[in-house]
């Protein structure tokens, strides 16, 4: 079954402008295909580019940043393409981004109700707003009578929930989630995410997970892709990455934390530290800190090829693994489904 | 030399102003208006003198005309011009500097303290400033310390109360509890720990007080509120007025004396800018690009610029 692609980015390539003109690329050609209803999880340390590309789909980075070159397809035709009207009816509306700090993402004299609101009015929906507003509550997993609270009043959890509430509002096709329960524990995290699960399953949203969390992306995602120094390094299912690696870096993110049903192991995880754009290592970035690294890694920039289930840029990529390695993964964690039943009134003392 | 330029470009102001172009030429300008009529004011003589025939245009001998007193206008206009700058100068900054301090006690104690000096201070702000300037100059003596003393009473309320939020913000951050916590004394936390954070914020008062200062000045002095025997912008503009000098047409009275007015408050706006950049440093990420675009003025807000709309694209 061939479907087409929602989004289709090609090779989208970002920079800093910097005094000068001693710009700084902090995208180098990254491209990705998502459809319609799919999870793809977008993987990497800190400062790899991954919010980056998460904004500059929808051109919403800063400056100095400006987008270097490439392409971003939405449904078929070019985002950057359209006039600044038209992409903001784009935003929200088919894209919705839940951002990084949702602390810091809700205005602190703003209800919750009147920010949701706010959303609905800007797309021309409020019709019946006030039922719809109660029900994104309840989609979300929040009482309704939250809807009267302001930010300050709520837990970290809570106002994750509200973030994803408003970006739920317009029915977007895409949900793009950067680092959405980083600053959760993992009980809520796993709530939250389960409750997106569920909503997925019942909307029917495409889902691009921004996280450096990579058993999260594991779980959570069909599909990852692993980011270095603003390339994409290797890409290809879930299944297939965690029992076969191929590029060192994603082995490396592997062995940092234990799976499930282990048995006892050193975790090595990856030494060195990340690459800086200001000064690039030479051929493949990862380099220095690959164990695996030969002369031709030092020289020439490895390119990402499509090999087998998947692809990877890399010279020197590791064996296949018998089927039957420690590291598989399985289907040993896994988040609950349902969505969760609304709390009862706590009674009042 | 190398050495200056070395040092100037490490310092606060050179990394203030790098890249900053037009804060250059402000800072440029106005040292050029200030030191310049220091430096020129022992040479020219005294600018009080009758010393030729009233009301001459320009010419050799007199480079910027004579006024109605037969009084020579270029030195008028040197000696007005340090006269007037560094009194702007002196009042600016006591006045900046007496609501900051006033405002970091308020806002950093709390308390009673806070509340006897939040009311003096709304007091102060609810008073109309030029009329009791205009009251104060008229009673007290007149001579550039009562100028000094007026503007001073009627201007530091404003930079007061700001600094009060800015020390409330402050104190919250948590910096400032560590600071508490390690038992650092309240005076030394207020000096050291909050007011280094807002001297971005003190530059760019104390340039608006000089500005506001300027204006004040020349405003009461036009009015026959200072010392009229001294020459200073001001009081070349009374006599300008009173000699007629534009009933008679002669431009050349006033002009100078207005045009050095003019060029002040402008240059110290342009300098503000680098000192806005130092508030806030993404104004100046946001210059970088812009500098960039090919279209500058039809950049779209909240839209990262393409590639395509670059004067140039990178290798």
């Amino acid at each position: 079954m061939l479907q087409p692609n929602l989004l289709t980015i090609e090779d989208l390539s970002v920079a800093f402008a910097g005094a000068g003109d001693t710009d700084t690329l902090v995208l180098d050609r990254v491209s990705l295909q998502l459809k319609p209803g799919a999870r793809l999880g977008l993987v990497g340390e800190s400062g790899c580019g991954k919010s980056t590309l998460c904004r500059a789909i929808v051109r919403t980075l800063r400056a100095p940043a400006y987008i270097a070159g490439g392409e971003v397809y939405w449904q078929g035709q070019s985002l950057f393409a359209r006039s600044p009207e038209a992409l903001n009816k784009v935003r929200w509306k088919e894209i919705a981004i839940v951002v990084q700090s949702a602390l810091d993402a809700l205005n602190p004299v703003l209800t919750v109700e009147a920010q949701i609101l706010d959303v609905l009015r800007a797309h021309g929906r409020s019709q019946g707003s006030s039922k719809r507003l109660q029900e994104l509550m309840r989609l979300v997993g929040l009482e309704p009578r939250h809807l009267k609270s302001y930010a300050f009043e709520l837990s970290g959890g809570m106002r994750q929930r509200v973030v994803i509430a408003m970006a739920l509002a317009l029915e977007p096709q895409l949900l793009i989630m950067d680092e959405p329960t980083t600053a959760l524990d993992v009980v809520t995290q796993a709530e939250i995410l389960g409750h997106i699960l569920a909503l997925q399953e019942e909307l029917g949203f495409a889902i691009l997970l921004v996280t450096h969390d990579l058993p999260l992306a594991l779980d959570f995602c069909q599909e990852i892709a692993v980011m270095y120094a603003g390339r994409i390094v290797e890409q290809g299912p879930s299944e297939r990455l965690v029992r076969q690696p191929k590029h060192p870096y994603t082995a490396g993110l592997l062995q940092c934390f234990p799976l499930p049903g282990q048995k006892k192991t050193v975790l090595h995880g990856v030494l060195g530290d990340p690459a800086s754009f200001a000064h690039l290592p030479s051929g493949c970035p990862f380099h220095p800190r690959c164990d695996r690294a030969e002369a031709i890694c030092t020289q020439e920039r490895p390119l990402l090829e499509q090999r087998g289930e998947g692809s990877y840029a890399c010279y020197r990529p590791l064996p296949d693994l018998p089927q039957e390695h420690p590291l598989s993964y399985g289907d040993s964690l896994s988040f609950p489904t349902r969505p969760a039943t609304p709390l009862e009134e706590a009674p009042l003392l | 030399m190398k050495v200056w330029i070395k040092l100037y470009k490490h310092s606060i102001i050179g990394r203030a102003l790098s890249d900053q172009t037009a804060s250059q030429w402000g800072l440029a300008v106005w040292l050029l208006l200030f030191l310049g009529a220091w430096f020129l004011m022992p040479l020219i003589g005294d600018p009080s003198e009758f010393l030729a025939e009233p009301l001459q245009s320009p010419n050799l001998h007199h480079w910027f005309g004579t006024n109605g007193q037969g009084q020579d206008v270029w030195r008028q206009t040197v000696a007005g011009t340090a006269a007037s700058l560094g009194l702007a100068l002196a009042t600016g900054l006591t006045m900046t500097s007496l609501g900051a301090v006033i405002g970091l006690v308020a806002g950093y104690s709390g308390g009673w303290i806070d509340r006897v000096l939040s009311s003096i201070t709304n007091i102060a702000l609810v008073i109309p400033g030029l009329p009791l300037a205009i009251v104060l100059a008229a009673f007290l003596p007149s001579g550039p310390w009562t100028l000094f003393l007026v503007l001073v009473i009627t201007g530091w309320a404003w930079t007061a109360r700001v600094f009060r939020g800015l020390a409330l913000a402050t104190r919250r951050k948590d910096f400032i509890a560590s600071a508490e916590i390690m038992g650092e004394s309240r005076l030394r936390i207020a000096l050291l720990e909050i007011l280094p954070n807002l001297s971005s914020s003190f530059a760019s008062a104390a340039i608006g007080a000089v500005i506001y200062a300027i204006g004040a000045q020349v405003g009461l002095e036009f009015l026959g509120l200072g010392d009229m025997n001294r020459v200073s912008w001001g009081t070349n503009l009374y006599w300008a007025s009173n000699d007629a000098a534009l009933l008679t047409g002669s431009w050349w009275i006033f002009i100078p004396t207005g045009l050095c007015i003019a060029l002040a408050c402008s240059s110290l706006t342009l300098v503000s800018y680098a000192v806005d950049a130092v508030n806030n440093p993404s104004l100046r990420a946001d210059q970088l690009l812009r500098r960039r675009l090919r279209e500058p003025m039809r950049r779209a807000i909240g839209v990262t610029p393409l590639a395509k709309e670059l004067r140039h694209a990178p290798a």
